[in-house]
């Protein structure tokens, strides 16, 4: 732990992290603007003391409007991230421990998913299931299923021969409880870290989706969407978008900090490009 | 020889079955969703025999399995059907292979830019690691995964073609067309999706190539008093080249994805803004058609990568 | 050995490796010399500072490692204290390395022959007079370092080749730069013994041959015995014990040394319990203000902990550091 507090950029990360948490969590509450409140004698006017992120065409304050669009951005990413984690972790550990077709079926599944530019197969998915919240966190969670079974699974497969397991299942110990008291606990940490990581690129695709009218639909607020609003009047009012864009990369950045802060905690043990 | 080709055809037949397994999935899942094809395409007052006509041409009352073959043995002779609704009656084989090109030129465009970017910052961050330069660079490849490329292409636009007016901020020049205009028009979108993956790139090469200068072998040239220039490339680069490509060739389907949002900021006429038009429209025939493609554009450069790597790789080619 | 100038001579050579900020002494101002045409032994267990000596010399150690010494003679030239890029010169010209692993040490993604042709494009266009053709041909190089099918090995990469081919290899190449001083660091430990044999039967024939100098670094008494002309023994970062080898090996001063050979008959002799020196060197040897052995010494001496000794003679070629031994 110790390790981890002297990992300066990690440490930025976690702050930026908590930060943000607690300004999703907080700000709306917070804000002395509701995202829906128009001030038209305030209409498109820059960044001040008053709307530190400027306001829009219609005179809502930009920073209260990404708080509350961050709430359910980050509801379907994280959502969609950890169910892809439970039930892929589950797969890859069933594959790993039992091998044979099992593993060879989920294992081609999870390569046909992965055939699939994550985009186009999120945007697919919203097609098919409908623009709404459940089937963008449908979609991320489909997105990520795959990557988080080929994770378990090749972890699972380095755990599996070692010693302790190899007693567990010399003592008798049922294979679900192998599983998940012996081999689960040792691979949590880079399935950890992919989801930190999973998370952040959610929250693109999922502003991605919204950005183009295919995700999160209005008047439910969304990132992409104050975005695609950003988008319409960008040459003489560019602050919508732009801060809009840069809290997202700041959000992200702290996260993806977090992840490699976790990563470098874990190293050497773990070795992993990504 | 005769042992590289039994792998390679392995690997293609490997490449197929996923196209096809893929082809099923895509057509499988566009089946179960909601809406009547015929009334998308004919509109709601069409009559009852306009309807009847147009399911029986196009198979739609047949069951389902016998659908997927028809419509995939039309598939391997070019016929994707016709479009719907964003541009009735066209054939859709025709509109991808008209936009095809564009979004090929601007993935590889795209392509070509990462690789680059990342081998620049990628050495520089392994060679002077732990300096500022490295700080720097590993700093910007950070952020770059981190925002959203869609953004970074109108923070692009506002510097470079509203601001200075280097590049156009909308249109495309096709490439069939003028080469030159496809290469000036395509650089800020190119750009805007190659950022995030050329950070994501550097990290790679950065990573490969400090494993790759801690390696025995390098140390040994050092001790034959080879050129550090020679060295570098011969004993470190070269050597990382194979675990870079690796993990790259992974990540080139992200490359895909970014054209269906970029296509649509810069109003170029490729296979993702047409994806997008006809997941409005409820296109479902296009929409299958561009999935399709884009699952081939993936398993197509997931061959090459694999083939570049293999021939890279002495103790696997041959 | 012979009245010239010693092709090598340290004197006081120090290195400390920086962790953090902190340095660790690896070390200590030792001081040994070469002659021409020389095999100087350098005998020690792991963690002794050998290899880093060696790697000192060559200025191959990883950034955060600084080398200092008094001089650094070598031939004409004095290394401590020159450029990078004149350094850079001498490697691989006149000065050479023999790694421990031969199979770490090739460029995977090249064969044995581009190895081969860039060592000797190293050597260049300095053509000796007495150049044999072995030492200019890839194919003959490979036929004098006795591997039986050149043509074939010549196209190989290195995973094709076993340990003792490619130390071979190795051994070829260094030998035909001709350097004046090549450093061997246990190039034989990673293989096993009956191509240990071979491998030492080969660098012995073509050193005396040859007449190239050689610091050869080894944890094992019997190759030191067989190979080199004189040794030096090292222990936690100090020479304790030098001269020639028979003197050295026959008749041990310094306890370190007695106890090493003692070790290593009772191995040979298979005896019931065999010799053991209790304890490990340590980290904290070196940080002792005393002696660094005396805390494992059987011989030890109040004064042993206190005071540092000198390395003191005992015949004049024979050197030892241990108080027991101070007039």
């Amino acid at each position: 732990m110790s390790g981890f507090f002297s990992n300066r950029p990690a440490c930025l990360g976690a702050a930026i992290t908590l930060v943000v948490i607690l300004a999703v969590v907080a700000g709306p509450w917070l804000s002395i603007y509701s995202p829906t409140d128009m001030d038209f004698l305030a209409l498109l006017s820059p960044p001040s003391w008053s709307h530190p992120f400027g306001t829009d065409s219609f005179g809502r304050d930009v920073l209260t409007r990404i708080l509350y669009g961050a709430r359910v951005s980050i509801l379907v990413s994280a959502t969609g991230v950890c169910l892809a984690a439970i039930l892929g972790t589950a797969a890859g550990l069933l594959s790993a421990n039992f091998g044979g077709w099992i593993e060879a079926v989920l294992m081609r599944a999870a390569d046909l998913l992965l055939s699939f530019p994550s985009f186009v197969l999120a945007l697919f998915l919203m097609v098919v299931l409908g623009f709404s919240i459940a089937s963008v966190t449908a979609a991320i969670m489909l997105v990520y299923l795959p990557i988080f079974a080929r994770l378990s699974r090749n972890m699972a497969t380095l755990v599996k021969d070692e010693p302790w397991v190899q007693a567990a299942r010399l003592f008798g110990q049922p294979v679900y409880s192998i599983l998940a008291r012996e081999i689960l606990p040792n691979i949590a940490a880079p399935i950890l870290v992919q989801a930190a990581t999973g998370i952040a690129f959610g929250i693109i695709i999922e502003a991605g989706l919204s950005f183009l009218g295919l995700g999160v639909q209005p008047p439910n607020p969304s990132l992409g969407s104050i975005m695609a609003d950003g988008r319409e009047y960008f040459s003489r009012a560019p602050w919508v978008l732009t801060m809009t864009g840069l809290a997202i990369s700041i959000a992200l950045l702290g996260l993806n900090l977090l992840g490699d802060g976790m990563r470098d905690l874990m190293d050497p043990k773990l070795r992993s490009r990504i | 020889m005769t042992t590289s080709l039994i792998w390679y055809s392995q690997r293609l037949a490997g490449a197929l079955l996923l196209a096809v397994l893929g082809a099923a999935l895509i057509f499988f899942t566009m089946h179960a969703a909601p809406g009547d094809p015929a009334l998308a395409a004919l509109g709601e007052g069409a009559t009852p025999q306009a309807i009847a006509a147009f399911r029986l041409r196009w198979h739609l009352d047949e069951p389902v399995t016998l659908q997927f073959i028809w419509w995939l043995s039309s598939a391997l002779r070019g016929q994707l059907g016709e479009s719907l609704t964003v541009a009735s009656g066209t054939s859709v084989a025709a509109l991808i292979a008209e936009r095809l090109p564009n979004t090929i030129f601007i993935g590889v465009y795209a392509l070509i830019l990462a690789v680059l970017m990342s081998i620049a910052a990628g050495t520089i961050a392994a060679l002077k690691r732990g300096r500022n330069a490295d700080v720097i660079a590993t700093s910007a490849a950070i952020f770059g995964i981190s925002m959203p490329d869609f953004w970074l292409s109108y923070m692009l636009i506002y510097v470079f073609a509203l601001g200075t007016g280097w590049f156009p901020s909308y249109g495309f020049a096709q490439p069939q067309v003028s080469l030159a205009a496809a290469i000036h028009s395509g650089t800020l979108p190119a750009l805007a999706i190659a950022a995030p993956m050329a950070a994501s790139f550097t990290r790679i090469l950065r990573a490969c190539l400090i494993e790759e200068l801690q390696k025995d072998h390098v140390r040994v040239a050092r001790s034959f008093g080879y050129g550090k220039f020679f060295v570098f490339v011969h004993f470190v680069f070269r050597n990382a080249l194979i675990p870079y490509i690796t993990v790259i060739g992974l990540q080139v389907r992200y490359l895909f994805g970014g054209t269906v949002i970029i296509e649509r900021v810069f109003g170029i006429p490729g296979v993702g803004s047409l994806m997008v038009d006809a997941g409005f429209a409820r296109d479902f025939p296009v929409i299958q058609a561009c999935a399709l493609a884009f699952l081939l554009c993936v398993l197509v450069v997931n061959l090459t990568v694999d083939a570049i790597c293999t021939a890279l790789n002495p103790r696997r080619a041959g | 050995m012979t009245a010239d100038a010693p092709v090598l001579d340290v004197a006081e050579l120090k290195t400390t490796f920086f962790n953090r900020g902190r340095p660790a002494e690896v070390v200590n101002g030792i001081s040994f010399s070469v002659g021409r045409g020389e095999i100087l032994g350098l005998i020690g267990e792991s963690g002794s500072g050998k290899t880093v000596t060696g790697l000192s010399i060559l200025r191959l150690l990883p950034e955060h490692a600084e080398v200092k010494a008094k001089h650094i003679r070598f031939g004409h030239h004095e290394l401590a204290g020159m450029s990078d890029s004149d350094f850079a010169a001498l490697r691989g010209t006149e000065l050479a390395m023999i790694f421990q692993d031969p199979v770490g040490s090739f460029n995977p993604a090249k064969t044995i022959g581009w190895n081969l042709r860039h060592a000797m494009a190293r050597r260049g266009a300095r053509r000796a007079k007495k150049e044999e053709v072995w030492q200019t041909d890839p194919l003959h190089l490979l036929q004098e370092m006795g591997i039986r099918a050149p043509d074939r090995t010549i196209d190989a990469y290195p995973h094709q080749l076993s340990g003792g081919m490619l130390q071979r290899v190795l051994i070829g190449m260094v030998l035909a730069l001709r350097p004046q001083l090549i450093v061997a660091d246990e190039p034989t430990t990673n293989l096993d013994n009956l191509v240990e044999r071979q491998i030492l039967d080969l660098i012995r024939h073509h050193q005396r041959r040859l007449g190239v100098s050689v610091l050869f670094i080894t944890h094992d008494l019997t190759i030191a015995r067989d190979l080199c002309d004189r040794i030096a023994v090292m222990y936690a970062g100090e020479i304790v014990e030098i001269g020639p080898v028979s003197a050295v090996l026959d008749d041990p001063q310094h306890p370190y040394a007695v106890s090493l050979l003692r070790t290593a008959r009772s191995l040979e002799r298979r005896e019931a319990s065999l010799f053991e020196l209790p304890g490990e060197p340590g980290r904290d040897a070196r940080e002792r203000s005393g002696c660094r052995f005396a805390g494992r010494c059987p011989s030890v001496i109040q004064p042993c902990r206190t005071e540092h000794p000198a390395l003191v003679g005992v015949s004049p070629q024979h050197q030892a550091r241990c108080l027991l031994h101070a007039q």
